[in-house]
Formats: C-alpha cells, sequence, structure tokens
C-alpha cells in the first residue's frame, strides 16, 4: 500500500515535475493553477487517493467524528425522551 | 437476527455498543494518583435487541456493568451485560420478548411470570458483596472480579420486600445500610418495607407501612434519627398497566408529599408532611437540628421524564424538567402537615447530586453534581450540534458560602454523574471527584479524575476508552478493602 510518508517521499524525489501542484496546508493535493487536467490528490487516514481526471473535488477529512449529529435535530421533548442524563 | 436499522435515533454516540470488554493497561493521559486503589463501578443500559415499542422508556434497557479498576497507578476496564432471566430468555429467542417499562401486560406470552427486571441503575458495594441495583426487584449479586451475573439476593430470606431500591443509604456512623422496596408486596401494591440491615449483611428490623398513592419512590435520605421518603407525581395503575401504558404517568393534582420516618419508630410514629408539586428523584444529605429535619436535594420543579407522559394527555413541558439544589425544612413539633422550602442556588443542575459520603447524616458542606454551562464553547463542526443540551460540567457547591467551582470537561465533550472519592484522613471535600465524558468528536469515552479542590485546573488524568462506554445512570466508586479484589 502507498502510504503518505512513501507518498511525500515520491513527491521530493519527483521535484520539479510536480512542482506546479500546489500543497495545502491540511496535506491535501489540489489541482491549483495546473488547469482542468491536473491530478487531484487526497491524503486521508495516511494513504494518497489520486484522481487523475482532475474533475473531483478533494477530499476534506472532518475535524471530528461529529457523533451527536445524528440526533442534533430531534425537538427537546423527543431528545429528553431518549437520552435522561446527558 | 437483530435489526437496528429502523431505530433513527439509536446512531452516532448513541448506536448500542452490545458488546464485552476487556481493556489492559488502559491509555492514562497525565498520571493516577497513586493513592487511588479500587474501582469504580458504572451500571447503566444497553439494547441487546430493540424495544418492542417505539414509546417505550430508556429505563427499558438491559443492564451492562461495567469497572475501571485502578491498582497502583494503572487502570484495567471490563465491562459485561448483567445476565438477568430477562436477558437470557430474549438471547435464546433472538429477539426482543418483554414490552414497555414495568409492565408485564405487554410481554410476549411465552415469558409470562419470568422477572423481568432489567439491573440497570446503581451498583453497590456492602456486606463484602457486590450488587447491581433496579427498584423493581431483588438484588442481583456479581463477581467483583469477573462482572459475571450471581443472581437475585434476599440477605439470608430475611429481606422480604419483591423490590429493593436503587438507593441505599449507609450511614457512616454506625455502618448500617437503610434500605427499602416499595410496591413491595407486588405490582401496584402501596406497600413500602424499609429496612436496617448491618455490616455484617444481617437484616436487624423491618417497618411496614403504605404510602397514601403508589408512587415512584426513587430516593431517600436519612439523619440519625430519621428516614425522609419524598414521593412526587409518577403514578400507576393496574388499569393503565392493563390499557398497554408505561408503568409511570405524571398527575399534576398530585402533591409533593414527604414522610418523616422515626428510625426506630412505628408505621403510627411516621409523619407525612404535603408540599406545591415537586419531582424529588434524588437526594443529597439531610441532618437533624433540634426539632427540625434538614434536608436537601436537587429537586425539579415537574415531571423530569417525557417517557412517563401527563396522564392528562397534555404536552411534556422542558421548561418545567429543571432541577435546583433546595432545602426543605421540617418542623417535628408542627401541628400541620407544611413544611418550609428555600432555593440555595439559582442555576439549574443535574439532579445527579453527590456528596462526601463520610458526611452522611451530619452538618456538611460541599455537594458535587454536574451541569450544562452554555457560555462554555461547544466545536459542533467536531461533536454535532448538541451545545447547549448537555452537561459539560462538574460544579463543587459550597453550600456555606453560595460558591461554586467549575470543572470544564472540554469543547466536544459530555459528562455522566460525577463521584466524589475523599482522601483518606482528608477533610470534608478533600479528594477527587471521577466521572465518564463521552468525546462526541472522537467517538470515544474518557474517565475524568480531578483535584476537587481544585477543579478549575483541570484533569489530574484522564482514562482514554478506545470506544464508547455503554451509557451509564450511576457510578461509584469501591475503595481497595471494600470487596475481595483479586
Ligand atoms: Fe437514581
Amino acid at each position: 500500500m502507498l502510504t503518505r510518508r512513501d507518498f511525500i517521499a515520491e513527491l521530493a524525489f519527483a521535484g520539479a515535475a510536480m512542482a506546479p501542484i500546489a500543497m495545502l496546508p491540511e496535506g491535501i493535493l489540489a489541482p491549483g493553477q495546473m488547469g482542468a487536467r491536473a491530478a487531484v490528490v487526497s491524503i486521508h487516514m495516511e494513504q494518497p487517493y489520486i484522481d487523475a481526471t482532475g474533475r473531483a473535488l478533494p477530499y476534506l477529512p472532518p475535524d471530528g467524528l461529529c457523533a451527536g449529529a445524528p440526533v442534533a435535530h430531534l425537538s427537546e421533548t423527543e431528545f429528553r425522551r431518549r437520552f435522561v442524563y446527558l | 437476527m437483530v435489526d437496528f436499522s429502523n431505530q433513527p435515533t439509536m446512531k452516532g454516540f448513541f448506536a448500542p455498543t452490545r458488546f464485552e470488554a476487556d481493556v489492559y493497561d488502559c491509555e492514562v493521559v497525565g498520571k493516577i494518583p497513586a493513592d487511588l486503589n479500587g474501582v469504580f463501578v458504572r451500571l447503566g443500559g444497553d439494547w441487546l435487541y430493540p424495544p418492542k415499542f417505539e414509546d417505550d422508556s430508556p429505563f427499558s434497557m438491559d443492564g451492562y456493568i461495567n469497572m475501571f479498576r485502578f491498582k497502583n497507578g494503572v487502570v484495567d476496564y471490563k465491562g459485561r451485560w448483567v445476565k438477568t432471566p430477562r436477558f437470557k430468555a430474549d438471547r435464546a429467542a433472538k429477539k426482543q420478548l418483554f414490552g414497555k417499562y414495568r409492565n408485564p401486560f405487554t410481554d410476549d406470552p411465552s415469558v409470562a411470570g419470568l422477572d423481568r427486571s432489567v439491573q440497570n441503575t446503581t451498583p453497590l458495594a456492602f456486606a463484602g458483596k457486590l450488587f447491581t441495583l433496579k427498584e423493581d426487584s431483588l438484588p442481583y449479586e456479581i463477581d467483583c472480579n469477573t462482572l459475571e451475573t450471581i443472581g437475585p439476593y434476599n440477605f439470608h430470606g430475611k429481606y422480604k420486600s419483591l423490590t429493593f431500591t436503587a438507593h441505599p443509604k449507609v450511614d457512616p456512623v454506625t455502618g448500617e445500610m437503610i434500605c427499602y422496596g416499595y410496591e413491595a408486596e407486588g405490582l401496584e401494591t402501596n406497600d413500602v418495607f424499609l429496612y436496617t440491615i448491618n455490616k455484617k449483611g444481617e437484616v436487624t428490623r423491618e417497618l411496614r407501612f403504605k404510602v397514601p398513592y403508589v408512587a415512584m419512590v426513587h430516593d431517600i435520605a436519612i439523619t440519625q434519627k430519621h428516614v425522609i421518603i419524598p414521593i412526587f407525581g409518577f403514578v400507576s395503575s393496574m388499569e393503565r398497566l392493563k390499557e398497554g401504558k408505561v408503568h409511570w404517568g405524571w398527575d399534576d393534582t398530585k402533591p409533593a408529599m414527604v414522610a418523616i420516618v422515626p428510625r426506630d419508630g412505628e408505621a403510627k410514629d411516621i409523619r407525612w408532611f404535603k408540599g406545591p408539586s415537586r419531582a424529588t428523584v434524588h437526594t443529597l444529605n439531610a441532618r437533624d437540628e433540634g426539632n427540625k429535619v434538614i434536608f436537601e436535594a436537587p429537586i425539579y420543579d415537574s415531571n423530569p421524564f417525557p417517557f412517563f407522559p401527563p396522564i392528562d394527555g397534555s404536552a411534556w413541558d422542558s421548561t418545567k424538567a429543571r432541577a435546583y439544589i433546595r432545602r426543605q425544612t421540617f418542623n417535628m413539633n408542627s401541628k400541620d402537615d407544611g413544611f418550609t422550602e428555600e432555593k440555595l442556588f439559582e442555576m439549574n443542575v443535574s439532579d445527579l447530586g453527590r456528596v462526601d459520603d463520610r458526611y452522611m447524616t451530619q452538618p456538611y458542606r460541599y455537594a458535587f453534581t454536574a451541569y450544562a454551562d452554555k457560555q462554555r464553547p461547544f466545536e459542533e463542526w467536531k461533536a454535532g450540534n448538541l451545545g447547549g443540551r448537555v452537561n459539560n460540567c462538574y460544579g463543587r457547591f459550597d453550600l456555606a458560602t453560595g460558591k461554586m467551582n467549575s470543572y470544564f470537561a472540554g469543547s466536544t465533550h459530555s459528562v455522566a454523574e460525577v463521584c466524589f472519592i475523599p482522601r483518606k484522613n482528608g477533610g470534608e471535600g478533600e479528594g477527587y471527584i471521577m466521572g465518564v465524558a463521552n468525546n462526541y468528536a472522537e467517538m470515544r469515552s474518557e474517565l475524568i479524575i480531578a483535584d476537587a479542590q481544585r477543579l478549575e485546573e483541570g484533569d489530574v488524568a484522564r482514562v482514554i476508552l478506545p470506544f464508547r462506554a455503554t451509557a451509564q445512570v450511576h457510578g461509584r466508586w469501591v475503595d481497595e478493602n471494600e470487596l475481595r479484589f483479586a
């Protein structure tokens, strides 16, 4: 499996060839100024994902797992009907 | 086969976990205090199978006991289902056979007559044994090392009530346990059996009396001379059970009543006091002062539980489901049935409050409980938008000065009931607070340990579980010497 560490190492080696691809602060490579045909590269869970068509949006992992979200829409009555001591 | 796909609110952090677990040498952030040896044992519920009825109470969840074992600065975690006859029957049938909360008329006919209790409320260590407690049945004895279920326990046949409270009180002066069962002679009976059990586990006293109406009697308080027993508007009847309803409905016309029972008296000596509609589900402490009985508790304005709805068909009112720390004073020389009430703090709090148990029945200063501080940050983009709806802080409430000190659990967290653990030979309130937090950003549970006198400084240590621990109702600290731990 290609890991982020290996991928970054390859990237450094490739050097000038990859230079036009912008590196975003979150570790995500995006089309940048390359135009529509540049590869879209995302890294999630240490693994790079590459869309060679350049048409995909890079995957942005959430800051957290939002584990409260599935019940956040409930009315107060419906919420307390299920979760007594939160 | 089990199917939770049609349970839209059992998702994310609130999806059933259902597994039994052992984690050896848990990850710890910070340092476990060297003087913490024993276990923090928690009891709560999870669904082995989904409920038969959508409008059932979460108090019908199958019991699940879990503990954090502290030994020489290292913490192990263990979690087990409480294997009641009900659990075993469901497991054998591979489906939910039991109906609504404390209503056997809604069960599958195949389980008629079976003990339908789920042991999901309070753990108790007493007389060298570990128990799970649920107020509709006898205690269940649990092996304190394996957490495997041994079975129902009746104190050598001397405990005659069919039910046992989730909130017995152990007198720190005598070591005796004051405990009781209500609906003691069976479903919908108005009998209460009140017991004293000595520290060897022997029943030394039984007092039988009747309540004015069949009502929830969830918690009590004790003084050196009296037992304080609040009842309030959660009512029940055989008719409502036969109509297929949950055990309790809320009757706003019922006065809150408080029985003051002399610990060495008879049923004829009981005084019933009457006040405005309230819900005193849990208590803090009580004491005698001359001819007065002083009782403090986080008391709700009205019905706290929407799953036990008003019997008049009106909507549950969330604005009245707020608990405030209050003091009620009962004059034992009075000729009428009135009492006085004061609100000690203006902020509403979780009613799962605790005190330094060494001061039970005595004058005391500090109460601990959780509360929701809406001014604290809640990072909803990481945790989901629960901000303001969940308790995110523990408070130490100083009843002498009215001051509150606060511990904040984190911007993606909520907290379960707090527990206070005294430092050996320390004064009141010297020790640690402990409680489990849900971390909605990381989808895991974290056990918080903080210095009870330095709450603003944050954790002393935090035990990290790599998963969600089962939801808790009550948790208790059990010292190394209280049970025969391996
Ligand atoms: Fe309780």
